[in-house]
């Protein structure tokens, strides 16, 4: 049985009459890798410092490890946030960095950050004010994975990385994960590289929850139907339709739905062709308003 | 194993469909082992839970079996449960599709009949 | 070691090592003043005299500076590796305390070094010490606790101007130092002007300047301000939230 990660219930966070998280109640398990998907401004950034006690909700409650996390040193003592910001001292080396990760973090392994600084090409002697983009962003991955924290949160971790580079991660992020299992919250847009990494997905849409999903749900639950626009509209009745486009004599429909042997027996016809929907168009379809 | 997340099938159901296409193809033979969870998201880069799936729905169909403290094994007799889940996904899969683009192309049945005939001559 | 330790180490080290510099860098920018008339000899104007250097006062300012200087980065990231905003303060409190003593003590073993050291290059020393100047009868005893109160305020001060600066910003910035302008501009003004001539005696009780044993009076009206400062700076940054 898996304990509970983390629970929000209804959080909000306003400025004014700006929502940037609206009523939002999320229950999380411990020791998945948890994709939070969502486009820009969605809120995921909100939610995650809220989470790691950055800045404060408006309402709504947050509780990690079953104790509320607001100013518990016990609890964010087991969390490793790495945001996109940067917030590291400049005059810094990347190896003091390091050493400050070690002091702060009780399970921070320092020879494989070491070995990670190798892989990667981060030199250590460096200030961290005389990193590129590229480089802050590793530097960031090498703290979080290294961290070995019970909950670590990556926010936007590949941000200015080439996609060899991208591809590094999520093998030591797999790899790390698969020998020291932990809690892992990675929000991001890149949704179709990183969805093989996921064992969830949590995805967010104006500071709302629109889904919280396995990964492989993402496939099974989504299909493309087309066909002549009658033919496909009463076979689409009665099911979630995300989208639906009109090229010529022919109508297509994305569906996002439960499909069991039934559905999915409407949906077998002769008049109609049934498509896989690309994880990415997938995602802006569920983000997007219709 | 090439695995395609633009398939329509799920990971796991294309990590499971490989596994029993290197067993009935013999490049994993009866009783040896396989890679472990751990090892194939390592090697493929994706989550261990989903190639956990991928796995046990092949422990539950008795394909593969579990030794305690070492891996995963390949069951004596996989090969024919393979054989006999394939055969009756065989019509569905194949004969259906075939049967239809048929009737779409206006290929009768014995026009069919005599293409099957002819194509299994030149196989043997 | 819990996380309150693991902050005071982190910012102690930094504390002292720029502690450190700036003494050497004073006491190599004094030594050199020092030499110049020696390495010139034309350039002695007036006769070999020394005056006091009161080194409290430029360590006053390296106090403001520094911790002013570094509040918001030191405070983002401490925050970022997982340090309660209440962790974060207890160490700052501490860090900067230690400071203040710390160069409070350098203060006093200025005052008893540097007479015999200029001698020895060849200057009479003469000038008074500020304090004696102001206060009377100072043991040393006295006039240490003083320095340190005095610095222990400034630094309470400075943490809660790095406060408010990161609270609220520029602005902050920027009225602060128009009102100190003001403030020290129109000082002329009011103490001859009668009618505002209850700041004058604010400042005179505050200070304690006629009393007998005025200096330990004064450091004790100085500790009870800075614990005010400080219980400011903890309320405004109980709750505050991040700012890049």
């Amino acid at each position: 049985m898996s304990e509970v990660l983390l629970e929000t219930n209804m959080l909000t966070k306003n400025y004014g009459d700006v929502y940037a998280l609206k009523d939002f109640t999320v229950k999380l398990d411990c020791n998945k890798i948890y994709g939070f998907l969502g486009r820009n401004g969605a809120g995921k950034t909100t939610f995650l410092n809220i989470v790691s006690s950055r800045i404060f909700a408006t309402d709504g409650e947050v509780k990690i490890f079953g104790q509320d996390s607001f100013n518990s040193q016990e609890i964010l003592s087991k969390i490793c946030y790495m945001p996109e910001k940067n917030l590291f001292i400049g005059t810094m080396r990347v190896v003091e960095i390091l050493k400050s990760a070690a002091l702060f973090y009780n399970g921070f392994d320092m020879q494989y950050a070491q070995e990670l600084c190798t892989k990667f090409g981060l030199q250590t002697k460096k200030k961290y004010k005389a990193l590129s983009r590229g480089y802050e962003s590793i530097l960031r991955i090498v703290i979080g994975l290294a961290s070995r924290a019970s909950l670590t949160i990556f926010d936007e971790p590949v941000l200015g990385l080439d996609a060899a580079v991208r591809d590094m991660f999520y093998r030591e992020l797999i790899e790390d994960y698969t020998n020291h299992p932990r809690s892992f919250i990675i929000s991001t847009h890149l949704i179709e590289e990183s969805a093989n990494m996921f064992e969830e997905v949590v995805i967010i849409k104006e500071g709302s929850l629109v889904k919280q999903l396995p990964v492989d749900e993402l496939k099974e639950m989504a299909r493309y139907v087309s066909g002549k626009a009658a033919s496909v509209d009463e076979a689409v009745a009665g099911l979630n339709l995300i989208h639906s486009e009109t090229v010529g004599a022919t109508k297509i429909c994305a569906i996002f739905d439960r499909l069991d042997d039934e559905k999915l027996k409407k949906l077998t016809r002769a008049d109609l062709d049934l498509s896989p929907i690309p994880v990415q168009k997938l995602f802006i379809y569920l983000t997007s308003n219709n | 194993m090439k695995l395609d997340f633009n398939d329509e099938k799920a990971i796991y159901l294309q990590i499971a469909d490989s596994i029993e296409n290197d067993i009935i193809k013999d490049v994993i033979e009866e009783e040896s082992q396989i890679l472990s969870t751990n090892q194939m998201a390592i090697l493929y880069k994706i989550n261990p839970a989903t190639a956990g799936k991928g796995i046990n729905m092949l422990v539950d169909q008795g394909i593969l079996y579990k030794k305690r403290g070492i891996g995963m094994f390949v069951s004596t007799g996989a090969k024919g449960i393979i054989r006999e889940k394939r055969k009756s996904d065989f019509y569905e899969r194949y004969i259906a599709s075939l049967l239809e683009e048929a009737r779409n192309l206006d290929i009768g049945v014995d026009e069919l009949i005599k293409m099957i005939k002819e194509g299994g001559q030149i196989n043997e | 070691m819990n996380r309150v330790s693991k902050c005071l180490y982190f910012q102690n080290k930094n504390m002292l090592k720029n502690t450190f510099l700036y003494v050497l860098y004073y006491t190599l920018a004094v030594l050199l003043l020092m030499l110049l008339p020696i390495i010139f000899k034309g350039l002695r104007i007036g006769g070999n005299a020394y005056g006091k250097s009161n080194f409290y006062l430029p360590a006053g300012i390296f106090t403001f500076a520094y911790i002013v200087s570094t509040y918001k980065e030191t405070f983002n990231y401490l925050l970022l590796f997982g340090n309660t905003r209440k962790t974060i303060f207890i160490s700052s409190i501490v860090t900067n305390t230690a400071m203040s003593l710390l160069l409070a003590v350098i203060s006093l073993i200025s005052t008893f070094v540097e007479a015999p050291i200029a001698n020895w290059f060849g200057y009479d020393s003469i000038g008074t010490d500020l304090l004696d100047f102001i206060y009377q009868s100072n043991s040393w005893a006295s006039k240490l606790l003083f320095i340190a109160a005095f610095l222990i305020l400034l630094a309470a001060f400075s943490m809660l101007y790095g406060a408010l600066s990161y609270k609220l910003g520029k602005v902050f910035t920027i009225v602060f130092w128009v009102a100190f302008g003001v403030a020290f501009v129109s000082l002329p003004i009011v103490a001859a002007n009668s009618k505002l001539n209850f700041i004058i005696i604010a400042i005179d009780l505050f200070f304690c300047f006629e009393a007998s044993n005025g200096i330990l009076l004064a450091s004790i009206n100085f500790i009870l301000l800075a614990l005010i400062f400080s219980s400011l700076t903890y309320l405004l940054s109980r709750r505050q939230p991040q700012v890049d």
